[in-house]
């Protein structure tokens, strides 16, 4: 009896682990990335606390009255930049180890960790695994860092395959106006134009959300922004989440400026 | 650029005028340790969002570069754009002058 019942509970127990194993997994993919994006912050913090102090020294101060340059530079080469390539590699093996739920760290360094063989070890990786995943999602919102540090060549032959590829309509959609804004950089071909046209025209045709207002915007701007146009309405929320909007300030000359200090 | 702006809009306190920002800092807690001192903001502004220079807004009125800045009348028609500095004191200055010339209704 006792025999079949710890038999019962190890069939139990079988059946159970790879389930509880995928939480388990995910939970520490989450616990990983958590630590490695605090660690990063912390260090961009550290930077920029001893680039303020150093601009406030008497001895700063003074070069750049002086408009000594060599000086100022000179006192900046103290300060330790963040390791973008350490961080990066750190990001890259998290990745390989977490399978599924690694997207999400070489998302992180493709927005923090500028380094070009980073970039190259991300693009690789998304290739080979990702390429489907519908975890692209926010990675494909902001790629032209990547892109960019990765070469035209590349970038074109990854977008092309995501776009292909993927499931979801948002990410082809991301994919294929990428590949059009790529196609249009520098001095395009009237062939290269063509064609960044047509997947323009395919972007929008499945573009949602923030997609769709930004392939409208150029033509937004072109009709509602220019000079003796009357502003369009902005409903929002100020910086203390309090909501306000544009036309509650009509009766009075507004300069509205967009900023940030970043 | 903030201490101008402060400038103007401490001048302007008792006009018909408000300085509106369209802040794209992605996290708030960044703008709050900045904002002080030399850089210290007295004037509202509406928050991008996480996504900061890719959020909403931005995104909506193609903001390609920053600042971008906008300088509208009392009626909310833009009438001018990218004006920085004296410049922006000019226009502001000028349609103030415009508002003030109007018959006044009623």
């Amino acid at each position: 009896m006792n025999r079949i019942r710890s038999a019962l509970a190890l069939l139990a127990l079988v059946a159970i682990v790879p389930a509880q194993a995928g939480a388990a997994q995910a939970a520490m993919a989450t616990a990983e990335y958590d630590t490695l994006v605090a660690a990063w912050k912390a260090e961009v913090q550290r930077n920029r606390d001893a680039v303020k102090l150093i601009q406030a020294s008497a001895e700063y101060v003074k070069a750049r009255e002086a408009k000594d340059n060599a000086k100022t530079r000179e006192l900046m080469a103290d300060v330790k930049r963040p390791d973008a390539k350490v961080y990066g590699e750190k990001a890259l093996a998290l990745a390989d180890q977490f399978g599924d739920d690694g997207v999400r760290f070489l998302t992180y360094a493709a927005a923090n960790f500028n380094d070009k063989d980073v970039a190259s070890g991300i693009v690789e990786r998304i290739g080979a695994r990702y390429v489907k995943s519908p975890g692209l999602a926010e990675l494909m919102e902001r790629p032209m860092g990547l892109m960019q540090s990765v070469g035209p060549e590349k970038a074109g032959e990854l977008l092309g395959k995501i776009a292909t590829e993927n499931p979801d309509n948002q990410i082809k959609a991301w994919a294929k106006y990428w590949q059009s804004i790529q196609l249009s950089r520098g001095k395009p071909t009237d062939e290269q134009k063509a064609a960044a046209a047509t997947l323009l025209a395919d972007a929008e045709k499945l573009a949602t959300g923030d997609l769709a207002d930004r392939i409208a915007a150029p033509k937004f701007q072109q009709d509602n922004l220019q000079i003796g146009m009357t502003v369009p309405e902005i409903v929002g929320e100020d910086v203390d989440g309090v909501p306000f909007k544009l036309s509650d300030y009509r009766g009075k000359v507004v300069v509205l400026d967009f900023w940030g200090y970043w | 650029m903030i201490p101008h702006e402060r400038s103007l809009v401490e001048r302007l306190k008792d006009k018909p005028f408000a300085l509106l920002g369209v802040n794209s800092d992605t996290d708030k807690s960044y703008y709050a340790s900045e904002n002080k001192g030399d850089m210290l903001v007295t004037w509202r502004s509406f928050w991008c969002g996480p996504k900061g220079t890719s959020g909403p807004i931005p995104t909506k009125w193609n903001v390609r570069g920053w600042p971008t800045i906008y300088v509208l009348d009392h009626k909310g028609v833009i009438r001018f754009n990218g004006v920085r500095g004296e410049a922006m004191d000019k226009a502001v200055d000028q349609l103030l002058a415009e508002m003030e010339a109007e018959p006044k209704k009623g």
